[in-house]
């Protein structure tokens, strides 16, 4: 019988994560570096989603490695899940701060080469749709639905993130997606 | 041979049609708990249609990387910092000399009163 283990990441990683830790405390702030390659880019993607501005999503990530380099003594249990939370909780505060009316992922964004100009001009335009209609979502809903479909997780590894239960996630990305679908249609109708 | 017809106005950028709303059978196929083929109806394969554009999309959005100057901007920032001790973990509590002092002498006054009822 085989089960599904909810573990965001093995169980190695959390200790080695551990192990770096205890090298930055006993002064080695080399080794920090490791926790920023090792986490930015998730973390980096989770602030770009929620704000919707690279140069936001720039500015929570150095905030929120500070404020964890800072405190890193009080970390319990896993750094990753308590990171992020650092990080998810400072997207909260912007966007409760910062009501934006507008929010655009493309201020450095790249075209795929694989795209014609056509399908490019396709994409521009469901991405526009798309940022308009995340940008009206409600914060948990968005929230959740970033998570789920831009950030690409389970649902068992978003529970660990947001200290809930499965069911209670599902039930959001489900509004997130009936909201979403429901904006899109409200602005071609 | 086509039936165009030439007088038929160009749309000149995509335009929506209202879209089905997604059914459980297609949220549980977004959960990835069902196969698209579950989805039975044309309303059903509509709505998946258009979550696999916006899922496309999505997925064009995982791929991004921080940029690179801001992983060592955040390093550097680290520099002026105070380095953080791993303080020992506190076990009970620290005990002054004054205090020390005084919760002596009244220890040994009450002791003393004590021992003075007791002999009378």
């Amino acid at each position: 019988m085989t089960t599904s283990a909810p573990n965001v990441e093995p169980v190695d990683q959390a200790d080695a994560d551990q192990e770096i830790i205890t090298r930055v405390l006993a002064g080695s702030k080399d080794a920090f570096g490791i926790l920023i390659q090792r986490y930015s880019d998730p973390l980096y993607r989770h602030a770009l989603g929620m704000t919707g501005s690279p140069d936001v999503a720039e500015d929570i990530l150095q905030a929120s490695f500070i404020k964890a380099y800072q405190h890193l003594s009080e970390v319990r249990g896993r750094f990753d899940a308590w990171v992020f939370r650092i990080v998810a909780n400072s997207c909260k505060d912007w966007l409760k701060n910062i009501r934006r009316t507008h929010v655009s992922y493309e201020e450095d964004d790249q075209p795929s080469s694989l795209s014609s100009p056509e399908e490019e001009m396709d994409r521009n335009e469901l991405r526009t749709d798309l940022e308009y209609a995340l940008a009206r979502l409600p914060e948990s809903l968005r929230e959740a639905f970033v998570m789920k479909h831009v950030e690409g997780r389970s649902y068992e590894e978003m529970a660990v993130l947001l200290e809930t239960t499965v069911g209670a996630l599902k039930m959001r990305v489900h509004r997130a997606r009936e909201s979403l679908q429901a904006l899109l249609e409200e602005k071609y109708a | 041979m086509t039936d165009e017809k030439p007088d038929a106005p160009v749309p000149d950028k995509p335009t929506y049609r209202k879209t089905p709303p997604a059914t459980p059978m297609v949220q549980a196929w977004l959960d990835g708990e069902e196969s698209r083929d579950h989805l039975a109806t044309a309303d059903e394969q509509e709505t998946a249609e258009l979550w696999t554009r916006i899922n496309s999309e999505a997925a064009q959005l995982r791929r991004r990387h921080t940029p690179i100057h801001v992983q060592s901007r955040i390093l550097n920032s680290l520099t002026d910092l105070p380095a953080v001790p791993d303080e020992p973990p506190q076990t009970g509590f620290k005990l002054s000399t004054p205090v020390a002092v005084i919760g002596g002498i009244v220890i040994l006054a009450v002791g003393a009163l004590l021992g003075f009822m007791l002999v009378r």
